[in-house]
Parts: structure tokens; C-alpha cells; sequence
């Protein structure tokens, strides 16, 4: 397997991940929350909001300008 | 200026479709891609800033929100270490590897132009608006 193979697993895996995740969350299972629920507890401090906002700047940065 | 509740979801998405069409416009790796997305991040970093009013649910959060927060931070961490070997084995920072590329080149044929440039930059803004107002 090359490293370009590798790293697609790597990211279709991670991805997949989080769908479940995000899937588990919003069901109520394996004592999992919804994603929703996570951030609105950790936006309750400026510096959670600030991280917070800081990941979704970062991810508009590195997705649509460069 | 004052506006009707009821009017305001419209307006909302009205105007984040606007800036979407004129910032998918802009092409990647561009200063005018740049000061698209730095605009409405500064807008929501000042906002995130601002202190909020004590209505929100306890740091604690829910039951289960430590789990489920240890659980999402082992997946961006893990897709952030990816992420990074890729970026720091460029050749430069604005030439990807095709080895080893990162996350923004394999969604670059839906990010760099067409429809789903729009819809990548509609999505990213609703995303913010989410944040800014709560």
C-alpha cells in the first residue's frame, strides 16, 4: 500500500469515526451526547468559545483559502 | 435597525448565501479567498469574545458530555497528526505533496470552484452563525 493509499485509509477512517460518533451522540448511546451538547458545555468559558471559534476559523482558513 | 423576528432566519440566510456566491468566487491560495474567510471570522472571534449572559447549562454539561468529549478529541487529534505529517512533508507550504497529501488537496475538486465551492463556503458560514449566536 503506498503512502497516499495510507493516509485516504487514515482520513475515510477518521471519518467514518466521527459519523458514528455524531450518530451515537444524537441516539443516546454508549452514554454519549450529542456533539451540540459538548460544545454548548464547553463554549460556557471564553477561552472554550474562543477554541471553539478558533477551530472553525482554521477550518474555513485551510478549506476555502489556501 | 430593527427587524421583525419572524424576517430575520431570511435575512440571515439571504445574506449568508450573498457572501457565499461572492466569496466562492475568490480562488483558493488567493488574498481575496483570505480576507473572504478572515472577515466573518473576526465578526465571530469578537462575539465569541464578548462574556455571555448566565443562562447557559452548567461547565459540566450533560451526563456523558466528558465521554463524548474525550471520545471527538481522540478522533481530531488523530486527524489533526495526519494532517500535520502531511503538511510539514511538503515540499513547500503552498505545494502539496501528492504522497502524502492533506485534507484541503483531496477535497480540493469540491472546494476549489463550481457549486460545491458555495455550498463548502454556505455550510462553513452557517457553521459560524451556529457559533455566534448562541
Amino acid at each position: 500500500m503506498t503512502a497516499r493509499a495510507l493516509v485516504v485509509v487514515a482520513y475515510v477512517v477518521l471519518a467514518l469515526a466521527a459519523v458514528a460518533l455524531g450518530l451515537a451522540g444524537r441516539a443516546g448511546r454508549l452514554g454519549l451526547v450529542s456533539v451540540t451538547a459538548v460544545v454548548d458545555s464547553v463554549r460556557v468559558s471564553r477561552t472554550g468559545r474562543l477554541v471553539v471559534v478558533l477551530g472553525w476559523a482554521w477550518l474555513g482558513w485551510h478549506l476555502l483559502a489556501r | 435597525m430593527l427587524v421583525r423576528p419572524d424576517v430575520r432566519p431570511g435575512l440571515v440566510v439571504g445574506a449568508g448565501a450573498l457572501y457565499a456566491g461572492l466569496a466562492s468566487l475568490t480562488r483558493p491560495l488567493t488574498g481575496a479567498a483570505a480576507v473572504a474567510v478572515a472577515v466573518p471570522a473576526a465578526l465571530v472571534l469578537v462575539r465569541a469574545w464578548r462574556p455571555l449572559p448566565p443562562r447557559l447549562p452548567s461547565r459540566l454539561g450533560p451526563p456523558g458530555a466528558a465521554r463524548t468529549a474525550v471520545a471527538w478529541g481522540v478522533v481530531l487529534v488523530l486527524a489533526a497528526a495526519v494532517e500535520l505529517v502531511a503538511f510539514v512533508r511538503q515540499p513547500a507550504y503552498n505545494v502539496a505533496s501528492p504522497d502524502l497529501p492533506t485534507l484541503s488537496v483531496l477535497l480540493d475538486p469540491l472546494t476549489s470552484g463550481g457549486p460545491t465551492r458555495f455550498l463548502a463556503w454556505f455550510g462553513w458560514l452557517w457553521a459560524g452563525w451556529q457559533l455566534a449566536r448562541r
